[in-house]
């Protein structure tokens, strides 16, 4: 582990602004502000926000069951990590997220997830990508009480009780066999995910950029620049890395990197490496 | 290689991250601070506001500050002055609950107090019906006690007339009875003259037939019945018993007839056979309650006196054998009592009073105080009717006249004096005292005329009696040893010892010598009466 590169990563904050647009007969009250870490999910910060509308003595009391999340006129995904949320939102440096908190009823396309949903789903993240690194041996000699552990510490972020468990998975015997690794292509497709080994066949390590472009590679057929490539394999790279920027934890991750590196550094804490294709 | 260029990716990715952090350092600053305007806004209470001027923000907090800590003092004030009332409110509570309990015990005790209350108050009226049950009952008998009370007064009336017209009769039979004694009394003169005209004639009678046959009686010794003078006796013509105890007294009331005193308070009259072998009991007086003492004779008048230990002396009529008159008034036993004057009782007790008694009205006429005990009383002597001789427990024999209240004079002898008996001619009176002697006394001068004694002569008990013969020649007494002495009264010489033929040891307690001047009665405590000739 890279304690300097984890710190920062962990460390990392997203502004956000939450806006209730409940129409009531006093008018709503004013926007909640708050600068939320990038590993959290909106499933933990709505309480807050909903907690500091109703302080308001004359409002109308707004339960967690009667709203719903809106971001750019979309229903809001509340179970992926916030910084993911604001890595695909497009917006400039020094921006608000900005979330519309509505109670009027959701669409279909809307999943409310509460805190033990969220939980479950956490802690299946971590045994899926444990099951691409060690076919899930490390999970399943953990104890009882050491899943939950890795929640609490999110929940409270607290970096050193979440590191002193998460070292476990991430410092194997073996190599990973494969590597968890997420990509979400723009324009709001969901998140690819495929079997992404560590090395090549000739023992060299994949990097980022060869990862990313294995995993969109049917979408470079698709693309009019493809066409334009003579050598399939130095053509199709080089066209990625000319069109597209990988974008993770806010930066943009260089194309070079070991993927195994950004495996073990770059992951968020469900051990997952996000990472999101943003156009020039 | 590798290694170069993994330390050149890490520090790129490095220096991005720092430069993305830096790009959001104002973003961040200004939120942090929107949160913590938005708490004070919220402590504070005030309507929510975008502050921008940071020095605007710090002079309010300053003020606020000021205002917060004046609340605060106020609040700690408030808050020691609600820990003292809370400590009041508590010790308030304690004091509560400690009179509360005080006031449940108290009501508890007063629970018990009313139950027990109530039981008595179920008591108490069960009593009042039993009470009311029992006054109804009392009131029925107080109906019927009433009924029986006027039924009682009525028949209290028909008793009073009864006992009024009872009383009428009674004083008829007292007038009767009054009129019956005194044809009574007239009756007795009456006997007694024709008694003294018989004894005239058969003296004159004896006196002839003597001076005939004076010179043959001398020549023959066996027919001696009419000589006058007294004979010593000298066999026992028969012993025979009285009474069922000591045979105290003896008297003879006739030349055949004697009558003698019992321990068995009784009088038995008792006549002589012809033949002077043995003697007939002829009647029983009785209605004395104690033994008798003594006996006296009226034979003009046929009356017997006994005096008695049941306090009292009694009086008889020999021939009707009736009762005439009791003397009650000593109080303690009465030693001896003799006919005094013509129709008066003289008693001495052993109360140390001596009382002189009216036979008719059976009163006692006067008592003498004489401080000693009385042992025996005589009468019939000195030259005056009104004089009478008594012997007493303090060796004096004393000298009465009774119109006087005291002793004319007494004499004192060596012991206590036990029998007195006067003289045929009543001027000499013999003594018998203690010290076994026997002392004849001068009634007018005084004077002790002769000593009597012998050797084996002894008294043993308070009623030896000593006596004078019949024609006043000899004196005799009885002794301890069951004999009699005699004496000859002029020259004091011992004449004759007569002794009992089995030499017993019973006292002789009474002696009497015939008035013919033969035959000697002498009586013991063993029933027995002795005749010698």
């Amino acid at each position: 582990m890279d304690y300097e590169v984890s710190r920062k990563v962990w460390e990392s904050l997203v502004p956000v602004q939450f806006t209730l647009q409940s129409g009531g007969p006093l008018g709503d009250p004013l926007p909640y502000y708050t600068m939320l870490p990038r590993f959290t999910y909106l499933a933990l910060a709505l309480p807050k926000a909903l907690t500091s509308f109703n302080r308001r003595e004359d409002g109308v009391t707004i339960h967690l069951d009667k709203v719903w999340l809106e971001l750019n006129g979309v229903p809001a995904k509340m179970y992926v990590p916030i910084g993911v949320i604001y890595d695909q939102a497009k917006i400039e440096a020094e921006s608000i997220l900005e979330i519309s908190v509505k109670t009027t009823p959701p669409p279909a396309n809307f999943q409310m997830v509460d805190q033990e949903t969220m939980k479950a789903m956490f802690m299946q993240n971590i045994k899926q990508a444990d099951y691409l690194k060690t076919e899930a041996a490390v999970t399943q000699a953990m104890m009882k009480d050491e899943l939950p552990q890795l929640w609490r510490s999110v929940v409270n972020n607290n970096f050193d009780e979440f590191w002193a468990m998460n070292r476990k998975l991430m410092e194997t015997d073996k190599e990973f066999k494969y590597v968890p690794i997420r990509v979400y292509p723009g324009d709001d497709k969901p998140f690819k995910q495929s079997q992404i080994k560590t090395k090549k066949p000739d023992g060299s390590y994949i990097t980022v950029g060869e990862a990313v472009g294995e995993l969109l590679q049917p979408s470079s057929y698709s693309t009019p620049s493809s066409s334009e490539s003579s050598t399939p394999t130095s053509t199709s790279e080089c066209t990625i890395l000319k069109e597209r920027r990988l974008i993770s934890h806010g930066i943009v991750i260089p194309y070079h990197t070991p993927l195994i590196f950004a495996a073990k550094n770059l992951s968020y804490p469900d051990n997952f490496v996000h990472i999101v294709i943003a156009s020039n | 290689m590798a290694e170069a260029e993994l330390l050149k990716i890490r520090l790129e990715i490095l220096r991005r991250l720092s430069m993305k952090e830096r790009q959001q350092k104002n973003v961040k600053s200004m939120l942090m601070n929107y949160l913590q305007l938005d708490e004070q806004l919220q402590q504070s209470r005030r309507s929510r506001s975008i502050s921008v001027n940071g020095e605007a923000s710090s002079g309010s907090t300053n003020d606020q500050l000021a205002i917060m800590k004046e609340e605060m003092a106020n609040v700690y004030r408030m808050k020691s002055k609600n820990d003292q009332d809370l400590i009041d409110a508590n010790r308030k509570l304690a004091d509560s609950e400690s009179r509360f309990h005080l006031v449940q015990s108290q009501r508890d005790k007063l629970k018990k107090e009313v139950g027990v209350m109530t039981e008595k108050m179920r008591l108490l009226e069960e009593e009042v019906a039993e009470l009311k049950d029992t006054n109804c009952a009392i009131n029925n008998e107080r109906v019927a006690l009433v009924a029986t009370c006027s039924f009682l007064t009525e028949k209290k009336k028909q008793l009073e007339n009864e006992r009024f017209q009872l009383m009428n009769k009674i004083r008829d039979l007292q007038e009767k009875s009054a009129e019956l004694m005194n044809a009574e009394i007239v009756l007795q003169e009456e006997r007694a003259q024709l008694r003294i005209r018989e004894q005239i004639a058969r003296a004159t009678a004896d006196l002839n037939l003597g001076d005939e046959k004076a010179v043959p009686t001398c020549a023959s010794p066996d027919d001696d019945e009419f000589m006058m003078t007294d004979v010593l006796p000298s066999e026992v013509k028969f012993k025979m018993t009285a009474h069922e105890g000591e045979v105290r007294d003896v008297e003879w009331m006739s030349d055949d007839m004697f009558a003698t005193a019992g321990s068995d308070a009784k009088v038995r009259v008792w006549r002589v056979s012809q033949n002077k072998i043995d003697a007939s009991k002829v009647s029983t007086l009785t209605g004395c309650l104690g033994p008798i003492n003594r006996l006296d004779y009226d034979s003009q008048r046929q009356v017997i006196l006994a005096s008695s230990n049941d306090k009292t002396c009694r009086l008889w009529n020999v021939e009707s054998q009736r009762l005439l008159s009791t003397f009650s008034g000593h109080t303690d036993k009465v030693a001896s009592a003799r006919l005094f004057q013509s129709h008066n009782v003289v008693s001495g007790s052993a109360d140390r009073t001596i009382k002189q008694w009216d036979i008719g009205s059976m009163r006692c006429l006067r008592s003498y105080l004489v401080g000693s005990t009385v042992f025996d009383i005589v009468t019939k002597c000195g030259s005056s009717q009104c004089s009478f001789i008594s012997s007493h427990f303090d060796k004096k024999v004393r000298f009465w006249d009774a119109r006087t209240a005291e002793s004319m004079h007494s004499v004192e002898l060596g012991q206590k004096v036990s029998s007195l008996d006067t003289s045929l001619d009543g001027l000499q009176v013999l003594a018998s005292s203690q010290d076994d002697t026997l002392s004849l006394i001068d009634v007018r001068t005084y004077g002790i005329i002769h000593l009597y004694s012998a050797e084996q002569y002894k008294t043993s008990c308070d009623s030896t009696r000593a006596i004078f013969s019949s024609t006043g020649e000899f004196v005799l007494a009885g002794s301890s040893n069951s004999s009699v002495y005699i004496w000859n009264t002029k020259t004091t010489k011992l004449e004759k010892v007569v002794k009992t033929a089995r030499e017993d040891s019973n006292q002789i307690m009474s002696l009497a010598w015939n008035p013919s001047g033969r035959g000697l009665l002498a009586c013991d405590r063993q029933k027995t009466c002795t005749l010698w000739r």
